[in-house]
């Protein structure tokens, strides 16, 4: 898979239409319908009322895990196959739906935080820069 | 998201510990505790975030080294929450970190946490490996 196509299906994780796809991938409308139907072609996105989807087999391609149970398929990273088997237990018998969640992003701030008190360099020239725009030295 | 220093102390001459928390809407999200030691020629710096329940979520090992104008650095942020390990290398600006400069950074540093959108590490080299197949990641 090319980095344009891996791009496309992470960005596809949650429904996008064509335009918002455009925007997103600077590619233009021949180059983005192209590579489109390429990944209907191989199974990884489905076109839902939404905008483009990847599929579970996209997902599965992108390296994330897949389990099957009670007539559910649940695509994951992040948590255990007991929590995921946990929402195809939930979800049995629903008519036909699709699903899209994801944590809350906030744990990227942990990593910048973290970064700062490890190598406070990479704020020091803003920390110096307030100080004197307040008259501080 | 609001950040709060809880505690920072200098441990003996060359080592300084700093605990900060994280929360949003008053429920604490994770509490970071940073450990750093200057060994000279090398500075390391280690820190971890624990959620709520006290679980590690992440941690980030930065070795800094001068070497003529610049400081060569490394960040491995293991995270175990997208299990994904995150390695970030490149060249710094060798700045001067007084110990009042390092107080500063920190005492501002909830003010600093919006401005931080772009990643402090946008400039370097990274790669970014999943941890379940061992795999490098488009990054």
């Amino acid at each position: 898979m090319t980095p344009a196509q891996r791009r496309l299906l992470e960005l596809c994780s949650s429904p996008r239409t064509f335009s918002e796809l455009k925007r997103l991938t600077k590619l233009s409308d021949s180059g983005l319908s192209k590579a489109l139907k390429e990944m209907r072609e191989l199974g990884y996105l489905q076109k839902t009322q939404e905008g483009y989807l990847t599929t579970p087999e996209g997902m599965e391609a992108l390296g994330h895990r897949k389990i099957r149970a009670h007539g559910v398929i649940v695509v994951y990273s992040g948590i255990s196959e007991e929590q995921a088997r946990r929402v195809c237990e939930i979800l049995r018998g629903s008519p036909k739906f699709w699903l899209s969640a994801r944590s809350e992003d906030l744990g990227d701030y942990d990593v910048r935080v973290g970064l700062v008190l490890t190598f406070p360099e990479l704020l020091l020239d803003e920390v110096r820069g307030s100080s004197k725009e307040r008259g501080v030295e | 998201m609001e950040l709060s220093i809880t505690s920072s102390f200098k441990v003996g001459e060359r080592a300084s510990f700093v605990e900060a928390s994280m929360s949003k809407e008053g429920s604490l999200i994770s509490t970071l505790r940073a450990l750093n030691l200057d060994l000279g020629n090398l500075r390391v710096g280690v820190s971890a975030s624990t959620d709520p329940e006290g679980r590690l979520r992440r941690f980030i090992l930065t070795v800094i080294q001068p070497q003529d104008q610049e400081n060569v650095v490394a960040s491995y942020i293991l995270d175990l929450t997208s299990r994904k390990l995150t390695i970030a290398e490149g060249r710094a600006r060798r700045l001067e970190v007084k110990e009042e400069d390092r107080a500063k950074v920190i005492s501002q540093l909830p003010d600093l946490l919006s401005s931080m959108r772009q990643g402090p590490l946008m400039h370097f080299r990274s790669r970014v490996i999943n941890l379940d197949t061992g795999a490098e990641e488009a990054t």
